[in-house]
Formats: structure tokens, C-alpha cells, sequence
């Protein structure tokens, strides 16, 4: 084989560079994989895979090249699976990593979300060169995939193995010495494939195992592999659901905490009712119990203070939360003093861009509690 | 992204297999990529195992008898690779000439035995070439 110096050079750097973009090319937030909310969750740009959140779930997609494993934590259920990659060598790599997260390229995982925290984590499964020796060494392999996972797993486990061992020989070698690395490697591939009983098909496997391009896949995906663990995990954090959302997505097993709302002070009638009868038609009188709804911190103006609030008497199904207008900008409220009594008159609803509803209450009164 | 990933599988390709013309008579032997070549102010005997194409020929030799450990092994390449050791012995001094012919004797072992062999054959080239280095100044890989 000959090889130009100049060549070798520029191939090694192209391949580390090119390597280094595999390793941080950047996904983020696909909205064509959900109806995308943008409540609870703020996707990096910089996410290694690509990710949607629609409030009831989470949707990681591969379209990296790399060998991955996802997990979760907190209000976080175990994930639906859709794998794109159904080949011998895809399965040979679930298998061998007996990790339930593991995430092939082409993998989509949907994470049902409850109403509590959670996080989804995603990390390189240092299973990069055996998925790159089981994809190359699938086509050659005989038989069956669902006959020969097996067999076929533990033939590629045990040349992965050679093949670090060869590449731990080769290491500030001259050439000489090198070739008798090579001797080492071609009997233990050898001796592998025989064990493997794949019959007439040794002689192409053997051919496909000892070329020099599946010794460069598999050493490329072993750089890939330490540049990853370098990297280190991404992680994307799901905040809690500070109420239950409207009826339309809500998210599982969330039980109401909200209590009687205080004795309505109007009769006036409305076709918006309350939990307790209160009516919450505009123009009508309001009374209850408010906690504001922290961390959406309050605003203050010269002359009046407006609070983000849940508010008891009403209903969260049809009002996400109450926005109350209080004409003291001199009120003291803070995270551990948030909890106050309001008496008002409604004035408004309003509307978010993301559907849900809010009362607006222009208060007459704010006993904090 | 699977264009990017082809192209650094073409890069690595060619760098590895090598093609176009030499450069200087840069060779590589293996994989692992540590060129066969001497400085010009080397030993001779250095430049005869450099030059000696079914030394460098081995790995590729190994290979074929890998795919067909039952078939006999290639023996051109083996005897050739066993001729030029016992050459470059011959130009050697005492410990050199001892170490490349133990090498000569374990790839002669390599026609009778096949891979069964490669232990031999792996110990006596790198003891060969780890003493040569001193001299013979390899690139190293």
C-alpha cells in the first residue's frame, strides 16, 4: 500500500475535524416532531438531537450518527419507542448494551410528562464501533436476523475486543513491529469467525472484518466516542406545571387542590360559572383566595401592582390564572408572603398566545395572609 | 449529516490504502499507518527489510490466510519475507542479526502452521523491531 505523506496528514486532520462537527452538529427544537408548547421547557439550540415538547410528552429524535442513550428522571414515564433502524447490526447493539435508553441513530423516543419536575438526559453509550462493525458485518452475515442475534452479537463483541486490542498494539510502533500487530489481529478474527459456526460464509466475513475500511469506521467511531465523553450529557429540564392546563391537554393524575371559594358577594347572573357558584361574568364582583403564582414575579407600576395569581374560586379548567390589578405599588409581596385575600370587580379576559384564558381583577382590596 | 460521515470514511479511506503516486518511497505496511522508510544514513540491512516488498507484504499475506485458514498459505510471500529477514541478518551485528533471524524463523513458522503461529510471529517482529529502532530509525506510527 502506498501512501503520501501529504495525503495521510490531511486525511487524519479532515477526519478529526470532520469528526468534530459529527460530534457537535446541533438539533434543538423541531417543531414538525409535536404541536410544540413552549410552556415548562426551553429546548438549546445546542441539543445534540432533535426535541419537541407538547406538554402531555417530550419527542427526542436521532438524526445524529451516533450511538446515544437517553434517561430520565422525575415526572418522566418510560418512553414509546419507533426505530427506524431495523437491521441486524441496530439490534446486535441493542442487545449488547441492555440498556432500555439506548438510542440508535434514526430512534424516536416519546416521554409521556406529568405535572410534577423532570429531566430527560442525553449521553453518548460509548457503543459507537460496535454499532459500526455490527452495521458493516450484518450484510455479510448468514442466516436469518431473528435466527442469529445472538450469535451474531457475541462475534461482534468479541472483534470489537480484537479490534482494541490491535489498536492498542499498533500505538508508537514502527512498521515492522506493526506487522506483527497485524498477525495477532488476523488470528484472533480468525479464530472468532470460526467460532461463530457461520460456515461457507467465513471467507466473506473474514474479507469484511480485515479490510482496512472497517478498521477506519470502527476507529473513527471510537474517536467519536471519546470526543463525545468529553462532551458530556445534555440535559433537558422540564419544569413543574404551576396548574392544571385547560381541558383539552391535561397532563395525567394531577388531583385538583383547589377548596370552596368564599361566600359569593353577588347574585348577579352569568352563563361562567365557578367551582363554588361564583359567577365571573365581566363586570361582576370577586372574592377569594389568591396565591400568586410565583416564579411569574409581579409587576409594579407607579401606582399599582399586577400579580399572576391562582385564585380558588376559579375554575382552572377555564381560567389558567387570574391577573390582578391592585392600585398599592407598595404592597409587600414576596415567594414566602404570596397568599392573600381579593376582593375586586372582573374587568377583562385575556387571552394567551398559547390559547389559555386569564381573568383579569381589578382589586379593591389585597389582605396578604 | 450521512454525506459528511461518507466523506470521512473516504478521506480515512484513501489516506489508509493509499493511492495516487509515492511520495519519497512512503509506504505503509499496516493499518496502523508508521511508514517504511530509513533515514539515508542508516545501516544497510535496514534498507534491506525496507525494500524488501514481501516483508511489507506480510499483513496482506495474513489477511488471505485469515479468510482461508484451511487453504495453503501464500507461500511466495512467506518465503520471500523469510529470505530478505535471513538477508538483513546477514548484514547485522551480533544482537540485530539474532533478533531478525528468530523473526525469519517464526514467519517461516507461519507457512507450517498458519496463524496458529501469529503469537510467534507478533513476539518476534516487535522484539526485532523495537532493537532495529535504535539504528534503523524508523517513522513510528
Amino acid at each position: 500500500m502506498r501512501l503520501p505523506r501529504r495525503l495521510a496528514q490531511l486525511g487524519v486532520a479532515t477526519c478529526l475535524a470532520l469528526s468534530a462537527m459529527v460530534i457537535d452538529a446541533q438539533a434543538g427544537l423541531d417543531p414538525r416532531l409535536c404541536h410544540a408548547s413552549g410552556a415548562r421547557v426551553k429546548i438549546s439550540s445546542t441539543l445534540a438531537v432533535d426535541a419537541c415538547f407538547s406538554g402531555p410528552a417530550l419527542t427526542l429524535s436521532n438524526s445524529t450518527m451516533l450511538a446515544l442513550e437517553a434517561s430520565r428522571n422525575g415526572d418522566v414515564g418510560d418512553p414509546t419507542r419507533h426505530e427506524t433502524d431495523i437491521g441486524l447490526g441496530a439490534d446486535a447493539t441493542r442487545l449488547f448494551s441492555h440498556d432500555p435508553g439506548i438510542f440508535l441513530p434514526g430512534d424516536k423516543l416519546i416521554y409521556p410528562i406529568g405535572s410534577g419536575a423532570g429531566t430527560v438526559s442525553i449521553g453518548n453509550s460509548n457503543k459507537d464501533s460496535f454499532y459500526a462493525l455490527a452495521s458493516t458485518l450484518a450484510a455479510v452475515f448468514p442466516g436469518k436476523p431473528a435466527a442469529v442475534l445472538n450469535a451474531f452479537t457475541s462475534l461482534v463483541a468479541e472483534l470489537d475486543g480484537d479490534y482494541a486490542e490491535y489498536q492498542r498494539c499498533i500505538v508508537h510502533k514502527n512498521w515492522l513491529e506493526q506487522v506483527g500487530c497485524d498477525a495477532l489481529r488476523d488470528r484472533n478474527v480468525a479464530f472468532a469467525i470460526g467460532r461463530a459456526l457461520v460456515g461457507g460464509a467465513a471467507k466473506d466475513l473474514t474479507a469484511a472484518a480485515l479490510t482496512d475500511t472497517t478498521y477506519i469506521k470502527w476507529a473513527h467511531a471510537r474517536v467519536v466516542d471519546a470526543q463525545a465523553l468529553k462532551k458530556g450529557k445534555e440535559t433537558v429540564y422540564i419544569a413543574a406545571a404551576q396548574r392544571t392546563p385547560p381541558a383539552t391537554s391535561p397532563p395525567p393524575t394531577t388531583p385538583s387542590t383547589t377548596t370552596a371559594p368564599a361566600p359569593p358577594t353577588t347574585t348577579t347572573p352569568s352563563t361562567t360559572t365557578s367551582t363554588g357558584g361564583q359567577p365571573l361574568a365581566i363586570g361582576s364582583s370577586f372574592a377569594s383566595e389568591c396565591v400568586v403564582a410565583w416564579p411569574t414575579a409581579p409587576v409594579v407600576t407607579s401606582n399599582s401592582i399586577q400579580m399572576t395569581m391562582s385564585c380558588d374560586a376559579v375554575p382552572e379548567n377555564e381560567y389558567l390564572f387570574t391577573d390582578v390589578v391592585y392600585g398599592d405599588p407598595n404592597l409587600h409581596v414576596t415567594p414566602n408572603n404570596s397568599r392573600a385575600y381579593v376582593v375586586g370587580k372582573i374587568v377583562d379576559v385575556a387571552t394567551s398566545g398559547y390559547g389559555y384564558k386569564e381573568l383579569v381583577v381589578q382589586a379593591s382590596s389585597v389582605k396578604l395572609q | 449529516m450521512a454525506s459528511v460521515y461518507s466523506l470521512i470514511l473516504l478521506i480515512a479511506g484513501l489516506a489508509i490504502s493509499g493511492c495516487g503516486s509515492s511520495n519519497g518511497g512512503a509506504i505503509t505496511a499496516v493499518p496502523g499507518g508508521a511508514l517504511v522508510r530509513t533515514p539515508s544514513s542508516s545501516p544497510r540491512y535496514c534498507k534491506t527489510l525496507t525494500s524488501a516488498k514481501a516483508v511489507v507484504g506480510l499483513g496482506a499475506a495474513m489477511n488471505e490466510l485469515a479468510g482461508s485458514p484451511h487453504s495453503a498459505p501464500p507461500e511466495a510471500t512467506i518465503r520471500g519475507a523469510v529470505t530478505a529477514l535471513r538477508s538483513a541478518a546477514a548484514q547485522a551485528p551480533s544482537q540485530e542479526r539474532a533478533r531478525l533471524i528468530a523473526a525469519a524463523d517464526a514467519v517461516r513458522g507461519l507457512g507450517v502452521h498458519g496463524l496458529a503461529q501469529a503469537g510467534h510471529v507478533e513476539t518476534a517482529l516487535r522484539d526485532a523491531g523495537h532493537l532495529l529502532q535504535r539504528s534503523c530509525a524508523f517513522p513510528v506510527g
